[in-house]
């Protein structure tokens, strides 16, 4: 029965196939297929029947079906970039291809904005794409570090360590009201990431936990493309000022069976380079020599007035600087961890140096990432499920940051024109503790603290014995304990994200396309600090919940009309968009200070009623668009794209319509030229037009009552200290940009230069108001920024043999954004003002302009002394320089952008072994360092030593000659250098100096220079010399009249921001990886697709012009921000100081 | 030829080293502002002067005079007074006005005064003879009269003729007074 049956069957089968095939050579015959290229399915390929128009073009998944007149007819497939290939049908119902990329076509395909792919040829603006394996080839824990020198225009800076916020910044920060970070897409659908993810419980405990963008699992990326200008992100309207990033995650597409992918990766940081910290001199104020030694009692000040007093040791001040005796002279002192004698008094210990303080407290970390996926793809669908798992310890004691991701992306042919598709994406980041930044409860700011003089080993065990949880050991009872700050201050997180969306693609006739779409982005945190007893600003401890969620939806449609008309080729789309987002966040917390009932328990029950700081705040937006794009390319060679976009917001006036335009045109020179040499295969000018804007967020133009605490029992509402703006517009930036691309030698060789300039007006900010009319400030609609700047983007292939292969690019970007126009009121805008200085901004000058105090000087020409500083002498404190106000002198010390970015990666190929490498060069620009300002100030730093001059044995008159003689290096101000003249000991020549009426035998130094000479009316009549002679000389009446040093300790520029202003400079080897795969021989013996083995290196060259240890990309602080909540203030870092590192990793992919 | 080409391959060799040993400036050893006040100390001095080395005040019969830093113990006449009580006894420091310190170059020192009190009253313990060497960047003074003994003394400035060093003068009635001996060379 079974045998006649299969018989039947196939005799059934034979006869049909028989018919069909007679059937087509007669009539018209439908061919499918699928074209594929080396990387899997090729969509967009046009597939036409050979000396006819009849044509098709394949679909996402690579797949066409087209009804050719005849069984022996035969199909080109045509793509650019590709060869063309033809294939005779040959009665065949399934005609498959394989195409091959042409080195003589322009390559690529781009993904622009609204996910609309397009060849790069026909943009007439400048979008540049990053693939996944270029991303991938080094682990990254925030997925935009991978993007670091890659794309020319893209400022990329890590603010801290591992874990926190990463800025994005394309083409110049020109937006005053936002913090110009990038709109993030993924696969079409919005989602949130913002810099400022500051917050804090407890006083100064400030920590980053770190933007959303880093939830991303980089694995998951199939490639990046970055809409530099509004010309390329236009079609986003109100979200687009500060350019677009587009992130398309992995999909089935291309699988040709069932394919498992497993990553994994381990990398070690070993902390190498530290702050340049002196470890010559023990605490203290006085470098102390004991008088059983020195044989003069003033040469130990404080012991001389201490009842402890021992001619056989010294007797030292723990509470602050570092300016104290000298270590490893083999003298003795009383210190904090002195052990006590039988009757309970300390004993006085030798004074040695411990300089790897900071290297024996902190810790290699170790990221480890693993993952694995699974992909397919049939004729009907395609899917790929992902699953990661990073974790990592951090370089600080008790840090660790994890990630769990689920990324999930399918699509299903539903019908022959009727395609579904999903991508979702389910991610936890999480942290028991995020250590906090800046300064206050950061353990590595108290790590740098610990003089030279104390094993920082020996504070590890720091609850005090017998009042564990109470009471801390530390030097000094103003000291903090950084194994306690690591250990007790714990600051953890949990972030859950779901996003993703769900698409419909309907092919409704060849030419007419409609898409559909939901996306959806959820982010629900919560975040927990604990604060022990013992840490000085909450010394009765702390605790703290916050929950933060936020929902952005967004339903789309989009239209798609695609047709050639002769030498012209039309495509139309229309649009529209409605997005809905809402935010909230509660909080309760101790208030600062306040303290926990009970020491060690951690629970809101545990804070009394008065004592409780808690809020909420909840928002809602909507924002509805309508969009259309319209291109006409002509025979190839000429492209115009226009279109435009209407937002009505719920947060500007009367939801108004805004219309955000753009145009923009690619000619292909070469083609218009008839060129056809293969050495010649691309010369397109481009140039665009466009309009977007910054919309803004909620509450900026009603006052709501808020909270303002209670009077006594009697709760008060009140309004916010700034007057908001009924009528605020949204920002608008407008942007002009042209272009050149050239590609040479069969594409081996490629040029791209652009010229953009962006006038971003309607910029919204606060300015002052005077308190009497009740608010402090106003938020207005003014000013114009001017951002313009150059990219170039060089790259080639010098070498492709068969076994060898160099790949190299390099991109340069110079981009300087100027104020044009602010409110009349406001002569210039404060970036920030700090550390005695400020970033500000005058009308017509740059952004980013740093400006500090001006030392005083003589400005009498006539004067001998012209230029010399102008010191405040005549008092015992010493003379010292005078600080003139930054604002009123405009004394422009710096610029805390650079001077251009070069970015520079190669890669080199031999049989299965692969080196890649990827340099990056910051080239100008300064920042200012508060770390160094405090470490100078409290005499840690060495570099203060670089600013003493030693007169070696030279002594008044002679020395004072020849400082004349060298005014220019060793008097007159240059180079934020504050020259002193002498050193702490007597090692050198160190002066007498008088402290609270004794005069101490050394520790002197002298600031050259001059200071006034007035009569008894106050006249002026001439200026004493500060030079060297006459050392603490007075006239009859008790005025000095000779060179009046200072003490060592108190003896630094406090008062002026240039000393520590330093070069932003630096060349980093940012990724170095070395691969190699198994033989393909080997692979296939093995049942496997692919397995690579790689070992890499992140930052293993850093090279910084200041040489402090310090990474200039670190140099952002956060602070409160003008808009509310914490910001931070690019161009100047407070103790964000985690030590370089060497991060090996190595890698394993295995594909089976 | 192959000998030649293993002769070429050695120099070439050796050239480099060469080139690199060639480089090495021959700088003579810096004198450091110690090594020169070892130096400047080495020699005969002559007693200048003693000073008061405080700015103070004493309380003389109900009155409070103050007394100023700097001022002569030998010669100022408020000092004068008080040290040699309005004149009844003679001024111990006075004894000092000739003293003559050695320091020699073979690590030995003398002092010679008039009498026993110009020793007493301007390098106390020190004795009148004795080894000698400066400590803590030649800052100290330090005096070795006898094996087991060591007298520091701070050098507050010295130049190459000039030499101020801190002493400290047990004066009965008054105690332990800070004072500044200043020499000069011979």
């Amino acid at each position: 029965m079974r045998t006649y049956c299969f018989a039947t069957r196939l005799f059934f089968i034979f006869s049909l196939v028989l018919f069909l095939h007679s059937a087509a050579v007669a009539a018209d015959f439908p061919v499918r297929g699928s074209v594929t290229d080396e990387n899997g399915p090729v969509a967009g390929v046009t597939v036409m029947e050979k000396g006819t128009a009849n044509a098709t073009t394949t679909d996402n998944s690579g797949n066409y079906a087209l009804t050719v007149k005849n069984t022996n007819s035969v199909l080109v497939f045509t793509y650019v970039g590709y060869k063309t290939v033809e294939i005779a049908v040959s009665g065949r119902q399934v005609v498959n291809a394989t195409i091959e990329s042409s080195a003589t076509e322009l390559t690529g395909v781009v993904v622009t904005a609204l996910g609309i792919t397009r060849e790069k040829k026909s943009l007439g603006y400048s979008v540049e794409e990053v693939a996944g394996k270029e991303m991938n080839r080094v682990a990254q824990e925030n997925v935009l570090n991978a993007m670091s020198g890659k794309v020319a225009g893209v400022t990329i800076n890590q603010t801290g360590a591992a874990g926190s916020s990463v800025s994005m910044v394309i083409r110049g920060a020109a937006s005053l009201s936002s913090d110009n970070q990038p709109l993030f897409v993924i696969d079409g659908v919005p989602i949130a990431n913002t810099l400022n993810n500051v917050s804090q419980v407890g006083n100064d405990n400030r920590v980053d936990y770190g933007n959303a963008i880093g939830g991303i699992n980089p694995d998951d990326i199939e490639s990046v493309s970055v809409l530099k200008g509004p010309s390329a992100a236009a079609l986003y309207g109100s979200r687009a000022g500060n350019g677009v990033v587009l992130i398309t995650t992995k999909t089935g597409k291309g699988m040709k069976k069932t394919t498992v992918n497993f990553v994994s990766s381990t990398v070690f940081e070993k902390p190498y380079k530290f702050l340049e910290w002196q470890s010559r001199f023990a605490s203290g104020i006085y470098p102390a020599i004991p008088v059983g030694i020195s044989g003069n009692i003033f040469t130990d000040p404080l012991g001389a007035q201490d009842p402890r007093f021992n001619p056989n040791y010294v007797i030292i001040d723990e509470s602050g600087g570092a300016g104290g005796p000298e270590l490893d002279k083999g003298y003795n002192a009383l210190q904090w961890n002195s052990p006590l004698d039988e009757n309970g008094k300390p004993i006085a210990i030798p004074l040695v140096s411990h300089p790897n303080n900071v290297k024996n407290f902190v810790q290699t970390g170790v990221t480890s990432t693993n993952g694995v996926s699974v992909a397919n793809n049939t004729e009907n669908m395609n899917y790929r499920v992902s699953l990661s798992d990073m974790r990592n310890r951090g370089i600080v004691p008790n840090s660790d940051l994890f990630r769990n991701t689920i990324n999930f992306n399918s699509s299903l042919k539903v019908t022959k024109n009727f395609r579904l598709s999903t991508n979702m994406d389910f991610s936890r980041n999480r942290s028991n503790n995020r250590p906090a930044g800046e300064r206050g409860a950061n353990p590595m700011q108290w790590a740098y603290a610990v003089s030279a003089n104390t094993d920082i080993r020996d504070l590890k065990d720091y609850w005090v014995p017998g009042q564990e949880g109470l009471a801390v050991r530390s030097t000094h009872p103003s000291a903090n304990n950084p194994y306690f700050l690591a250990n007790e201050v714990n600051n953890s997180f949990v972030r859950d994200r779901v996003y993703g969306n769900l698409r419909a693609d309907w092919q409704i006739t060849q030419d007419f396309s409609l898409m559909l779409r939901y996306g959806l982005d959820n982010i629900n945190e919560k975040r927990q600090t604990t604060i022990s007893n013992g840490y000085t600003s909450e010394p009765r401890g702390a605790y703290g919940i916050s929950h933060i969620s936020n929902f952005e939806g967004n339903a789309d449609f989009l239209a798609n009309y695609k047709k050639e008309l002769g030498d012209f080729n039309i495509s139309v789309s229309a649009g529209g968009n409605t997005r809905y987002q809402t935010g909230s966040s509660e909080r309760t917390a101790t208030k600062g200070g306040a303290g926990l009932i009970v020491p060690g328990v951690f629970t809101v029950q545990n804070i009394l009623p008065a004592n409780l700081d808690f809020n909420s705040y909840t928002s809602k937006k909507q924002v509805n668009s309508i969009y259309e794009m319209a291109t006409i390319g002509f025979k190839d060679m000429v492209y115009i794209d226009v279109s435009g976009r209407t937002d009505w917001s719920s947060t500007l006036p009367g939801a108004k319509a805004y219309f955000y335009p753009s145009a923009s045109m690619s000619i292909l020179l070469n083609e218009i030229m008839g060129i056809s040499s293969s050495k010649i295969n691309l010369i397109k000018l481009r140039g665009g037009y466009a309009e977007a804007g910054n919309d803004t967020d909620p509450y900026k133009l009603v006052s709501v009552l808020g909270n303002a605490g209670t009077w006594g029992n009697i709760p008060r509402l009140g309004t916010s200290s700034t007057l908001l703006n009924a009528n605020l517009l949204p920002e608008q930036a407008t942007s002009y940009e042209a272009g050149i691309d050239v590609n040479l030698y069969q594409n081996r060789l490629r040029f791209a230069g652009t010229y953009y300039r962006v006038d971003n007006q309607n910029q919204i900010f606060s300015t002052d108001l005077a308190p009497s009319g009740g608010s402090r400030y106003k938020n207005i609609n003014a000013g114009l920024l001017r951002s313009a700047g150059w990219e170039f983007t060089l790259g080639g292939t010098p070498l492709l043999t068969k076994n060898w292969r160099w790949d190299i690019s390099a991109n340069l970007t110079r981009n300087r954004v100027k104020i044009m126009e602010l409110a009349s009121e406001m002569p210039y805008f404060t970036y920030w003002a700090d550390a005695k200085g400020g970033a500000y901004t005058f009308l017509g000058e740059e952004v980013g302009d740093i400006y500090g105090p001006k030392m005083r000087v003589v400005e009498d020409k006539s004067s001998p002394y012209y230029g010399y500083p102008l010191l405040d002498g005549g008092n015992e404190d010493g003379a010292k320089w005078i600080a003139e106000d930054a604002l009123a002198t405009k004394n422009k010390i710096g610029n805390f952008n650079p001077r251009f970015i070069l970015g520079a990666q190669t890669s080199v190929s031999w049989k299965n072994w692969t080196l890649s490498a990827t340099l990056d060069w910051r080239n100008g620009g300064q920042f200012v360092s508060q770390t160094y300002r405090y470490g100078i100030e409290d005499g840690r730093a060495s570099l203060q030593f670089d600013n003493f001059f030693d007169p070696g044995t030279m002594s008044g008159k002679e020395l004072r000659d020849y400082l004349v003689a060298h005014e220019d290096e060793l008097i007159k101000p240059h180079g934020g250098k504050f020259i002193r003249v002498g050193w702490p000991t007597p090692e050198r020549a160190s002066y007498p100096v008088i402290i609270s009426g004794f005069n101490l035998p050394y520790g002197g130094l002298f600031a050259p220079g001059v200071y006034e000479n007035r009569d008894i009316d106050g006249n002026l009549i001439g200026y004493i010399e500060n030079l060297g002679e006459n050392i603490l000389e007075k006239d009859a009446d008790g005025k000095y009249i000779g060179t009046v040093p200072m003490l060592y300790a108190v003896s630094n520029p406090w008062d002026f921001t240039e000393p520590t202003l330093f070069s932003a400079s630096y060349i980093k080897l940012r990724e170095l990886s070395l691969t190699y795969a198994l033989p393909k021989s080997l692979l296939s013996s093995l049942r496997m697709q692919d397995i690579s083995f790689s070992v890499y290196s992140r930052n293993i060259m850093l090279w910084t012009q200041a040489k402090i240890g310090i990474d200039p990309e670190n140099a952002y602080q956060p602070t409160t921000g003008t808009q509310g909540g914490i910001q931070f203030k690019q161009g100047i870092e407070r103790y964000n100081v985690t030590p370089w590192s060497i991060p090996v990793g190595i890698k394993l992919n295995i594909t089976f | 030829m192959k000998r030649n080409l293993k002769l070429i391959t050695l120099l070439l060799l050796i050239a480099p080293a060469l080139l690199i040993s060639s480089c090495k400036k021959d700088e003579a050893p810096q004198k450091t502002l110690a090594d020169a006040k070892k130096e400047w100390v080495t020699g005969t001095w002559k007693q200048k002067d003693i000073t008061l080395g405080v700015t103070t005040s004493v309380k003389v019969g109900g009155n409070k005079i103050k007394l100023e830093s700097g001022w002569s113990m030998l010669d100022h006449p408020t000092l004068n007074y008080l040290l040699t009580q309005g004149g009844q006894s003679p001024n111990p420091f006075a004894f000092t006005r000739n003293n003559v310190y050695a320091f020699n170059s073979d690590g030995t020192y003398k002092v010679d005064g008039d009498n026993d009190y110009s020793i007493l009253f301007s390098l106390p313990e020190a004795g009148k003879s004795g080894a000698w060497d400066t400590e803590v960047y030649s800052s100290v003074l330090a005096l070795f009269p006898a094996k087991d003994k060591r007298v520091p003394y701070w050098i507050n400035t010295i130049t190459a003729s000039t030499l101020n060093l801190a002493i400290t003068v047990n004066i009965p009635g008054l105690g332990d007074v800070p004072m500044n001996l200043l020499l000069e060379k011979q």
